[in-house]
This record gives C-alpha cells, sequence and structure tokens, in this order.
C-alpha cells in the first residue's frame, strides 16, 4: 500500500497529531471510574469483550465523544505535518487547509476565502458540539 | 484454594461462581437497579421472562421494588448495598464474599443492615465470608469467626469463643477492649470497682471520667509503684448512681470473680 503522498499517509500523520486530544479527553474519566465496576462485572462471569462494551464504553463514551469532536476540529485545521506526507497533489491529497495555502499563493483570494469560510464553519460547529458534550457536566 | 471440592485456584475470575460484594458498592452507574441485578443473567444468557422474574423476587428481598427503575446515584448508600448484594446473589453464587461492605456507611445504617444481612442469610442460604475491621460486627453477623493478624490465623471459633476465651494475647485486645491491673490483663467490664471505705482491692483515685450514652468508662490511677499506667473501668449509668462516687474520689478495684484474667 503505498503511504507517502496519498490518502493512508494522510491519515496516519493526522492520528499522530491529534491522538493526544482523545486521550486527554479520556484518561481522566478513565481514572476517576476506576476500575471496580470492571472487576465487579468479571466476578458475575463477563469475558473482557463483554466488560468493555457493556461497562467500560458506556461509562466513556460522552469523554470518547468529546475527543473526537476536538479531534476532528484538530484534522480538519492540521497544516505542517500533512504538507509533509500528502505532497499537496491538487484534487488527489489535497486539504482544505493546503487548498488556500496554494489558491492564496496563486492570488486566488476569492477562492481561498470560501474556503476558509468553511474551516471556520466547521470550527465553530465543533466548538457548539463540545459545549454541549463537555465531559464534567455529565456525572 | 477449594470450593465446593473443587480447585478455584487457577479458574479465571469469571468461572469462579464467587459473589463479590464491594465496600464501595461498585454500582454500574449507567445501568438502573434492575439492569444492574440482572446482569450477571443477561451475561450468562438466561431467557429474559426468567430474568425479569428473577430481578423481581431478589429486589423484594432485598426491599428495594420500589426503586427497580431508579439509577444507583438516586439510592442512598444502604440502598445501593443492598442493590450489589442482589446483583450478587442473582448468578446463585457458591460463596459470597463482602468485602467491608458496609464500610463507607454511617454507624446507624450499618446496625440496621448488619441485623438484615443476619435476617437474610435465614432465607438464602449461602456461605458468606464478610471482611471487616469493626470487631463489633464480625461477633454479631458471624457464625464463625476468625481472626487474621498480620497475614497469619490467631483464631477461629464461635464469637462467645473469641470474646470468652481468647487462644492469644492479640486475640484477647483485638475483640473488645482490654485493661491492665496489677499483674493481669482484663474487660474494663470485668473491673469492679468500690468507694474505698467499702471495698476490697487495689486503691486508687478516680482521675478520668468519661460517659457516653448510657455507658460510662473511668480510668483510676493506682500508686506509681503497682502500676503506672491507669486501670480502665468500664460500667453502665445505673450502676455508676447507685456507687455514689465521682470524679477524683479514692475508690479501690478489683477484678470480678468470673473476670477472664491473663498474666500480664
Amino acid at each position: 500500500m503505498r503511504i507517502i503522498f496519498s490518502f493512508p499517509g494522510i491519515v496516519l500523520a493526522v492520528t499522530f497529531v491529534s491522538l493526544p486530544l482523545v486521550l486527554r479527553a479520556v484518561v481522566p474519566v478513565l481514572r476517576e471510574i476506576g476500575v471496580e465496576q470492571e472487576t465487579a462485572a468479571q466476578s458475575l462471569g463477563a469475558s473482557g469483550r463483554q466488560v468493555l462494551v457493556r461497562i467500560t464504553l458506556p461509562a466513556i463514551k460522552w469523554a470518547v465523544a468529546y475527543g473526537m469532536v476536538l479531534t476532528l476540529a484538530r484534522a480538519v485545521g492540521e497544516f505542517g505535518a500533512v504538507l509533509i506526507v500528502s505532497g499537496g497533489i491538487v484534487n488527489q491529497t489535497e486539504t482544505a487547509t493546503i487548498a488556500v495555502q496554494r489558491l492564496h499563493q496563486g492570488f486566488e483570494t476569492g477562492q481561498a476565502y470560501a474556503v476558509g469560510f468553511l474551516l471556520a464553519l466547521v470550527a465553530v460547529a465543533a466548538l457548539g458540539i463540545v459545549t454541549i458534550l463537555r465531559p464534567h457536566e455529565r456525572h | 484454594m477449594q470450593i465446593d471440592g473443587s480447585d478455584v485456584t487457577v479458574l479465571p475470575a469469571q468461572k469462579r461462581s464467587i459473589g463479590f460484594v464491594f465496600q464501595h458498592y461498585a454500582a454500574f452507574k449507567h445501568m438502573s437497579v434492575a439492569r444492574n441485578v440482572a446482569f450477571g443473567l443477561e451475561i450468562r444468557k438466561v431467557p429474559k421472562a426468567r430474568i425479569r422474574a428473577r430481578v423481581d423476587e431478589l429486589l423484594q428481598l432485598v426491599q428495594l421494588s420500589q426503586h427497580g427503575h431508579k439509577l444507583p446515584s438516586q439510592l442512598s448508600g444502604g440502598q445501593r448495598q443492598r442493590m450489589a448484594l442482589a446483583r450478587a446473589l442473582a448468578i446463585d453464587p457458591t460463596v459470597l464474599l463482602l468485602d467491608e461492605p458496609f464500610g463507607a456507611l454511617d454507624a446507624k445504617v450499618r446496625r440496621e443492615l448488619r441485623d438484615w444481612l443476619r435476617r437474610l442469610h435465614e432465607d438464602v442460604h449461602v456461605t458468606s465470608v464478610f471482611v471487616t475491621h469493626d470487631q463489633e460486627e464480625a461477633l454479631e453477623v458471624a457464625d464463625t469467626v476468625v481472626v487474621v493478624n498480620e497475614g497469619r490465623i490467631e483464631q477461629v471459633g464461635t464469637p462467645d469463643e473469641i470474646y470468652d476465651s481468647p487462644a492469644t494475647d492479640f486475640v484477647f485486645q483485638f475483640i473488645g477492649e482490654a485493661t491492665r491491673l496489677g499483674p493481669v490483663q482484663l474487660r474494663p467490664h470485668d473491673v469492679v470497682i468500690r468507694p474505698e471505705a467499702e471495698g476490697d482491692g487495689w486503691a486508687g483515685r478516680i482521675t478520668r471520667w468519661n460517659r457516653i450514652g448510657f455507658e460510662v468508662r473511668l480510668e483510676v490511677t493506682l500508686d506509681a509503684s503497682v502500676q503506672p499506667g491507669p486501670v480502665q473501668v468500664q460500667l453502665t449509668r445505673t450502676e455508676m448512681q447507685g456507687l455514689g462516687i465521682g470524679l477524683g474520689d479514692a475508690v479501690r478495684v478489683a477484678a470480678h470473680l468470673n473476670a477472664e484474667l491473663r498474666p500480664v
């Protein structure tokens, strides 16, 4: 599979830079709930997978959603890492941020603004969703 | 380790069929009380109708029938622990382990739950191992008490045996209180106290007076050549009123005739 200058490469790079955001949202919640519920589930006969699906994931679902929205916002705006691995091939491996740069440098300011506005909309939407989800207030 | 003749030491936790009740409830917070209780049965793929019947039965047993639809966070501590007990009983465990189950509850609720747990075992015949740091709790709830000190068993016996004939000094001091009187140790309630003119025994003076409800705890300081520390004495308020003595009075203290005495 081709990685550099292709879609999988972009996914890898973005995952790498945004994974900490998910961890930062999920780890404190995991710490707070502890392992007691999981131990209890095990003592009642649940297997590792059943514990994960029935106990752990439901307990952290809001934190995961929160992390995912943050990740989305971060991924949409990612420029540096993506520019390096994607090569910015127009209509193939070009992301919105790279397009903004290309358009702007080609003096197509109007189009650059249009794409930029789209990015801004996504960011505002993410902000809205994050405000609704804020995991600390869900307990 | 064997349960019912089969070795469970190497069995993974979910196959041991031991019911666990934890100190901090370990309630499944996102599930209703009924779903909590049903959990073990759902895992075992028991038919839905039978789960419902069993959950109803268990909720009735732990007196939570009205609360099945609530979330654990809407229950009081005592109710949550009863739910945890129903959840553990749902899988028909061969042994029930209760790890300081009432440790997080206030004294009054603890006493109620203790009574209730005792009565529950008249209906539900399951062997239970109850870990506690509360001596009173152990003596009240158990048929057999095992006193463990630093990982070693000090004594195994009925509550009466443990209290009346402790096997070691540790057990004597650990279960109930102990005080020194001259060359022996004994229980503070086995010390007989009289005004100096009337009684016999060691002469001393009441140096501390502490009343807790119906109970009076005294400290009697003897002559320093007999023993340096004070003698603890425990008696009821009624006994105390009959004696007509108070803080600072000269008294005599002796061991009760039937007292369990241990050389120091």
